[in-house]
């Protein structure tokens, strides 16, 4: 068995009186498309949260390839090697494609106290944020205001400015929310070019979508995590179905 | 597209130019009029690079100018130095040093938080320079003498000349726009604009935002400083009224009136406010209760201030303006206990 | 310095901590309800403080002075929400801040053309006169243990007003969460405009009812103002409870710090500031 890329041991956040997440101890592997399902306020969102160290938890460990990343903060996660899109998009609206994509494509310069070089002169970078932005697909509005975009585009935007930062693990809240049919088609086909060279973490409420994309499925109820497995295990299981895939199925 | 970019250099340009020929067609009362400009537009300028291109919005920015300016009075008064540049290198570390204490405190709250302790600890200060007898208290202190640059036995710069000061300012204008320009097109400003626009985003994409704001606070902290140094060599006058939060949100205003994050802007605005006080104080002397008003008239309605129109590119929606304030980061900035 | 000193020191800043609270208070909710920098508190706080010279010295009775004097004062303020305020709700707080200094730069030389820039005294009301004896040699004024009761008592019905009435269920919800009061269809105007009718009159009674043992001048709306902004940000933003604790604790260290350290005085309070939000960035209640 492979080291896991990403481990949780007995994680839990507590807001007040509620549990969001309990005990958490889950098990990534490098290179998998690993879908977190589960009815509305299981969890899910809280989870991918201290995963990525926006919120941080109440107990428990998080380890990234072997270390201990619990206490980490968010810019620190991103240098080695994490990821995160936002469930509602989180772009710089007033910039470029370009532009947006670019902070992602600097942080791997060296250092931070660039105060002379004009930005643009930045080969690397440059390069860097071009090659996000052909990754997810809007290399051909580069230069387009991002807040003229229609919604499907900027989901694709949201992705590509994580990806500017090279991560290996990505962390994928909802990418299709609210995406109409084309649009999903689109961002799925972004998905799956993208799982081929990546791990993958993602939560997802579009269900033919994960089938398509996912290799392992766990799911959560109420904070807790009900089952872990493989997509044909979570489908036959009697228990998921119960809690959750009948929910979907009746909706 | 081309054209817009380059409206506001050119707007500097063109305003450099003019305060440097002006001498000649203006009299002794408006010269000085300038000079005082020129100081207030250095000030404007570095509180800009906080509030117009970081987001910031600090209120105890005259505590950095008043700090190294109340160091310079002490050290030319007290200490009997005369030479420019070690006068200058104190005033700048006086100033560097309140802006690093006050900013690794402020930078670790955000929102109305930071608004509130940047006004608290510059008055701080205030309370310092006014309540500590070495000072010289409330009344203030005169210089005794002026500073100048001075090689072996010739002065290359005398400060107590009117024109040599004069031009020195323009000289320190001109020096720190360009300074700011390179700053802000530099890898370092591009964080400084994701701080401002998405700064949940910007940490999220690998930058410790902390060390950013702490860093652009000492940047313009070092900038108030030499206009603070430049101030109090010009008066020949400081009091702790050049500490007094009034004196900050004063320079606030400016920024605002002259158009914030464009750093031409601050300095068309303090054209616009000293002349608009030198001349409603000639008429009236409730002319408090005039600026009062403009004041809010211009946050009414001229809210992108006088120079506003001419920023490039910038998608001005004020939806989309909506959109990014309001991402999670920004709703917990705003969330509150309970009442 | 004997027992009775101390007493009297604790009990001062006791009353000074009250004073506060209600400035405080009035500051904290219509930040955290209307997320509004009223930079113009202190502003208010001064009004009150004239309006009540004014107005006792044109009446003779300090209690005439307070009944005409807050509802006027409320009047002002429901004025400026009304036609300044309303515009800046969804701005950046900047403007609010800008907004709002430029109307302490207008009450306060409207202030100036109605009343002069100097220093006045308000009488203590004679049924309030006098002192009760702690010691042989020492006593307390009556109308120091009255300012305290008084505000005892407005801040008592706040917290009533906040726990046990709809408005203040109203209060509660939209100092959590502005968006869903308005998703729900509760008139935010109209909680709007009672909040800050409220803050005002707080900061307003404070004023008047403070004015007999603090002289009436000119710059005693700034300096009420910084410190409210201490007890806010010490207490945490919108949090009654934090105001009242963070004003206790202010009140207190101010006047012992007057006591102990004369010449550092102002510093201490901002000290204690700064080591808070070293501390907690959020001040001690936020949040919950």
């Amino acid at each position: 068995m492979p080291e896991p890329i990403l481990e949780t041991r007995l994680l839990s956040r507590q807001f007040g009186g509620l549990r969001a997440v309990a005990d958490a101890s889950l098990s990534f592997e490098a290179g998998v498309v690993h879908a977190v399902l589960g009815p509305n306020g299981a969890g899910k969102t809280t989870l991918i949260n201290l995963l990525s160290g926006d919120l941080p938890p109440s107990d428990g460990m998080i380890l990234y390839k072997g270390r201990d990343i619990t206490r980490m903060p968010v810019d620190r996660r991103v240098h080695l090697g994490i990821g995160r899109s936002y469930q509602k998009t989180n772009i710089f609206p007033e910039l470029t494609c370009l532009e947006n994509c670019w902070l992602g494509a600097q942080a791997r310069l060296p250092g931070w106290l660039h105060l002379m070089r004009p930005a643009r002169s930045h080969a690397s970078v440059r390069d860097r944020a071009e090659r996000a932005l052909v990754l997810c697909g809007l290399d051909h509005r580069a230069d387009v205001v991002a807040g003229t975009l229609s919604h499907g585009e900027m989901r694709q935007l949201e992705i590509g400015a994580m990806l500017a930062t090279e991560p290996e693990l990505l962390l994928l809240d909802e990418p299709l929310a609210g995406m109409g049919v084309e649009e999903s088609w689109r961002v799925v086909g972004l998905l799956k070019r993208l799982a081929s060279d990546h791990t993958m973490i993602l939560i997802e409420h579009d269900m033919d979508a994960v089938f398509s994309i996912a290799q392992r499925i766990t799911v959560m109820v109420n904070g807790t995590v009900l089952e872990t497995g493989t997509v044909d295990e979570i489908r036959a299981s009697p228990a998921v179905r119960e809690a959750y895939l009948g929910e979907e199925h009746a909706a | 597209m081309q054209h817009q970019k380059l409206a506001l250099p050119f707007l500097f340009a063109a305003l450099a130019v003019g305060i440097a020929l002006f001498p000649l067609v203006g009299d002794t009362f408006y010269i000085r009029l300038v000079a005082k400009i020129v100081v207030l537009g250095i000030l404007a300028m570095s509180l800009d690079l906080l509030v117009g291109y970081t987001g910031l919005i600090s209120l105890g920015h005259a505590a950095f100018s008043g700090a190294a300016g109340y160091v310079a009075a002490a050290l030319i008064n007290k200490a009997g130095w005369t030479d420019l540049p070690t006068l200058l290198l104190a005033s700048l570390a006086a100033a560097g040093v309140v802006a690093l204490v006050i900013g690794w405190i402020s930078v670790r709250t955000a929102g109305i938080y930071f608004i509130m302790i940047t006004l608290a600890l510059g008055q701080m200060v205030f309370f310092f320079f006014h309540d500590v007898a070495f000072w010289g208290g409330a009344d203030g202190v005169n210089l005794d003498s002026k500073p100048a640059l001075a090689v072996g036995e010739a002065t290359l710069l005398d400060l107590s000349d009117r024109m040599v000061f004069y031009y020195t300012a323009l000289g320190c204008l001109v020096v720190v726009y360009l300074l700011l320009t390179m700053v802000l097109n530099a890898p370092f400003g591009q964080v400084l604009r994701g701080i401002r626009i998405n700064e949940a985003r910007t940490k999220a994409l690998g930058h410790d935002v902390q060390r950013y704001k702490l860093a652009a606070f000492v940047i313009a902290g070092l900038i108030a400083g030499l206009a603070g140094f430049l101030e109090v060599v010009r008066g020949g006058f400081i009091s702790p009224a050049h500490v007094n939060w009034h004196e900050s949100a004063m320079v606030l205003i400016v920024v605002i009136l002259g158009g914030m994050g464009t750093l031409v802007g601050p300095v068309v605005g303090a054209f616009a406010l000293v002349l608009l006080e030198d001349y409603v104080a000639d008429l009236t002397d409730h002319w408090k209760l005039v600026i009062g008003l403009f004041v809010i008239g211009v946050v009414l309605f001229l809210p992108d201030g006088l120079v506003g129109p001419l920023k490039s590119g910038k998608c001005r929606l004020p939806l989309f303006r909506q959109r990014a304030k309001d991402t999670p980061h920004a709703r917990k900035q705003e969330s509150v206990g309970d009442a | 310095m004997d027992a009775a000193y101390y007493l009297i020191q604790i009990l001062n800043g006791v009353q000074y901590g009250f004073l506060l609270f209600l400035v405080a208070s009035g500051l904290t909710l219509i930040f955290g309800i209307m997320g509004i920098v009223n930079l113009a508190h202190g502003a208010f706080y001064m009004v009150g403080a004239y309006l009540a010279f004014w107005l006792e010295s044109v009446t003779g009775s300090f209690l005439l002075a307070l009944l005409i004097g807050v509802p006027v004062s409320v009047a002002l303020g429901l004025a400026i929400e009304r036609y300044g305020f309303t515009h800046l709700y969804r701005r950046d707080h900047l403007y609010q801040v800008l907004f709002t200094f430029g109307l302490i730069l207008v009450l306060g030389e409207v202030r100036a053309i109605l009343w002069g820039n100097d220093v006045h005294g308000v009488n203590v009301p004679s049924a309030l006169a006098g002192s009760i004896p702690l010691t042989e040699t020492q006593s307390y004024p009556i109308y120091r243990l009255f300012i305290s009761l008084a505000c005892l008592a407005t801040a008592a019905g706040l917290v009533g007003l906040i726990r046990y009435t709809k408005l203040g269920m109203m209060i509660r919800a939209g100092a959590s969460n502005r968006e869903m009061v308005q998703v729900l269809g509760l008139d935010v105007n109209r909680l709007f405009m009672v909040v800050f009718g409220m803050g005002v009159g707080l900061a307003a009674f404070a004023g008047m009812i403070a004015s007999p043992v603090n002289s009436v001048h000119p710059g005693m709306g700034d300096h009420i103002l910084i410190i409210s902004f201490v007890v806010v940000v010490i207490g945490g933003v919108g949090s009654i409870k934090g105001a009242f604790w963070g004003a206790m604790l202010i009140g207190l260290a101010d006047t012992f710090g007057a006591v102990f350290l004369p010449e550092a005085a102002g510093v201490v309070v901002y000290a204690l500031m700064a080591l808070v939000l070293v501390w907690r960035p959020r001040g001690l209640f936020a949040g919950g």
